[in-house]
């Protein structure tokens, strides 16, 4: 009597452990497929936003002596005169800023970061350091001469 | 000792179920947002590489249709950076349950000049 109270007393015990195992491990799974899932998201997001800022196209007559070209084209472009001049600082300013403001409304503090090979430009808020995981999608363009990174962080 | 057995059992199985049910709701939400997608790049509402054209702000034209099992829809482009919309279309019914809303970055071609835009997307069942 005792031994068969022994038994089950075993399999009560067993199947608690196969429950706790079970359950342990679905929830393991759930929980670890989101964050990545909404890493890969971000990472779309931001790749999305940074390639229509750069296919974006300058106002006419504002600045440029060129026909119509693209933000991408222009900064190509300005990396082979030497350093850009205030007025074509703010064009680009006026470029990017509906993107930057976008993503800071919808999604986190974000940046750009232009290197021109002779000068760096930023735009946007950086934050200070030690806030969140940081996104970062970047572009070199034409030969390599520019380099566009787009900063987000959550 | 065997209701406990049973009950031990119940609680497991249904656990399972209601991590599969859970996990299979946000699945279906995604597989939702791409087929919309889709019929939005097939009736000329949305293009990744290239831009949508815009006749000019206001209300746009009626939708061509509603996506299957669809019956309401709302569609607004707008620039980045800015929420005054330059065209809206609406379709169907007025929402009366879940709603999936979504947005995306596009090339807007207004008055001649491309520039960067968003298409915010709302549907409903």
């Amino acid at each position: 009597m005792a031994l068969r109270r022994d038994r089950r007393g075993m399999a009560v015990l067993v199947d608690a452990l196969i429950f706790m195992v079970v359950l342990t491990l679905l929830i393991a799974v759930v929980y670890s497929a989101s964050p990545k899932k909404t890493s890969e998201d971000r990472t779309e997001m931001l790749r999305s936003y940074h390639s229509v800022m750069l296919a974006g196209e300058l106002p006419a007559g504002d600045g440029s002596s060129m026909s119509i070209v693209t933000l991408a084209e222009y900064l190509i472009a300005l990396s082979m005169t030497g350093a850009p001049e205030e007025g074509q600082v703010l064009l680009i300013e006026k470029m990017v800023n509906g993107t930057i403001a976008e993503l800071e409304t919808t999604s986190g503090d974000t940046w750009l970061v232009i290197d021109l090979g002779s000068v760096v430009l930023h735009f946007g808020s950086h934050p200070s350091d030690g806030v969140g995981d940081v996104y970062a999608d970047r572009r070199e363009l034409g030969d390599g001469s520019v380099i566009s990174t787009l900063f987000l962080t959550v | 000792m065997e209701s406990i057995l049973a009950v031990m059992v119940v609680i497991t199985v249904s656990s399972v179920f209601l991590v599969v049910l859970a996990s299979g709701t946000v699945h279906m939400e995604e597989m939702d947002q791409e087929e919309v997608i889709s019929w939005m790049i097939s009736k000329g509402l949305y293009l990744e590489d290239g831009a949508i054209s815009l006749d000019g702000p206001g209300e746009g034209p009626i939708l061509p249709g509603l996506p299957e099992d669809i019956s309401g829809m709302t569609i607004v482009y707008r620039s980045s950076g800015n929420s005054t919309p330059l065209m809206v279309l609406n379709q169907g019914q007025p929402s009366s349950g879940n709603v999936l809303a979504f947005q995306r970055p596009l090339l807007i071609e207004l008055n001649g000049s491309r520039f960067s835009g968003v298409m915010e997307v709302k549907v409903w069942r």
